[in-house]
């Protein structure tokens, strides 16, 4: 009985898996900022989680458990392109962010340039920003998904706030040297 | 209280709902006295909406599906009949195996790793991964997987493996690049039960960089490794990363 509980569970976890993937992948994008490498983290998340599924003992501890997982990925990742000194990732990083028209015109947007200041982050005030900003968990559990004191948590956040608040002011269009280069001719 | 009193941390907890009931109703009463703290406090609930805002429609990628439904409690029960039949075949073949080859090592490892990935228990069909052109790596999948054959074929049990290559572990599979390709070659005449796998998206990137990649004879090219895998381990494929 125990193996068919076990298929059972399986298939609820698949079902909840689906249901928690947009938000897995809206956290991966937010770290990463290259969409291909997010849904590879997604995808690699997912398949850790289906295959080590025995190893969630509480399962309303569910999503913790996942953003503790993409965040491995996630390290794993950029340990691997250390060892490797494998530069494919970072032409695609390069890619995704060269400047076309269309870029250019939504720098002067506001999701573009919060994204932009984002990205500008340490990757460990990324993460404690983003899980805190998007996915409204709590000190504590943002300590535990990363597996950092709750102080650093606190500290990370902090520093990571005042950098965007620099970083925002700088990145805003510069509506006052425009003015200046428009003359009005009679 | 005054506003240089507060410290950012504390008002951080404050706009993130940290602080318990007392503190934050002391805090409630301190910013409400002071303009100054009003400001700090908007600016932080305004950079929060922002970040909500900025990342509440990423740009999407094309996405696979994860994992398809296991259809019915009936085939349940006929998979579970069909694993422990395989089960007690498979292990009594590898227990016999090993104690025949105990002095080689490198069946020794196969079977230590085999089961310690829970392979056999899992099914007849295995999909080992590799994304990695470490010349250790390279040399173990194929270790692995030439191991998993042999000994299955020795037992007269069925078994199927797609060995599947993305990033740089595609190497093994470039007839300009693997140093493996005459033992591939001979795995494949050997061993009709194994697939080569490479993935569209990793060859994509190199053709797009400008490398002209030339892949082994029999080598399959499927759309993404990610989509590959996940396809198997839906069928109830057991996966081993290398």
């Amino acid at each position: 009985m125990k193996i068919v509980s076990l298929f059972c569970r399986s298939n609820i976890l698949q079902e909840q898996l689906e249901q928690i993937r947009p938000r897995l992948y809206r956290l991966a994008y937010s770290w990463s900022h290259n969409a291909a490498l997010a849904e590879d983290l997604v995808q690699e998340t997912l398949i850790k989680a289906l295959k080590n599924n025995d190893q969630l003992r509480d399962a309303a501890l569910l999503n913790s458990w996942l953003f503790s997982i993409l965040a491995n990925c996630l390290r794993d990742h950029y340990r691997q392109y250390r060892e490797m000194g494998d530069i494919e990732e970072l032409e695609d990083y390069r890619y995704a962010h060269e400047n076309t028209p269309e870029n250019a015109h939504s720098q002067t947007q506001i999701i573009s340039r919060v994204r932009d200041a984002v990205a500008k982050l340490p990757l460990g005030q990324r993460q404690v920003l983003t899980l805190v900003d998007l996915e409204e968990l709590s000190y504590i559990e943002v300590a535990a998904i990363l597996d950092i004191p709750i102080g650093t948590v606190m500290s990370r956040l902090c520093r990571a706030r005042q950098a965007m608040k620099t970083l925002l002011a700088e990145l805003a269009p510069q509506q006052a040297t425009a003015a200046v280069n428009i003359r009005r001719v009679k | 209280m005054r506003d240089q009193d507060i410290s950012d941390e504390f008002l951080n907890s404050f706009v993130d709902n940290q602080l318990d009931p007392a503190e934050k109703a002391h805090a409630f009463d301190t910013i409400r006295q002071d303009e100054k703290l009003k400001e700090r406090v908007c600016e932080l609930r305004g950079l929060k909406e922002m970040m909500q805002q900025a990342y509440s429609n990423p740009p999407p990628h094309r996405q696979s599906p994860i994992v398809k439904r296991i259809p019915s409690a009936t085939k349940h029960y006929q998979a579970l009949a069909a694993c422990l039949l395989l089960l007690v075949g498979g292990a009594s073949g590898w227990f016999t195996h090993a104690w025949s080859m105990r002095d080689n090592n490198q069946e020794l490892t196969l079977l230590q790793t085999a089961q310690h990935e829970d392979v056999i228990s899992e099914g007849r069909n295995v999909i080992v991964h590799l994304a990695n052109s470490s010349p250790y790596r390279l040399k173990a999948a194929l270790d692995e997987t030439e191991g998993l054959l042999e000994t299955y074929k020795r037992a007269h049990l069925q078994l199927q493996v797609e060995v599947i290559t993305n990033k740089s572990g595609v190497d093994l599979l470039r007839s300009d690049a693997s140093i493996y390709k005459q033992r591939i070659g001979f795995l494949q005449e050997k061993y009709p039960n194994v697939n080569f796998l490479v993935c569209g998206q990793t060859l994509g990137k190199l053709r797009g960089k400008g490398e002209s990649v030339q892949l082994l004879p029999h080598t399959v090219v499927v759309t993404t490794a990610a989509e590959q895998i996940n396809k198997r381990l839906s069928q109830g494929w057991g996966y081993v990363r290398i």
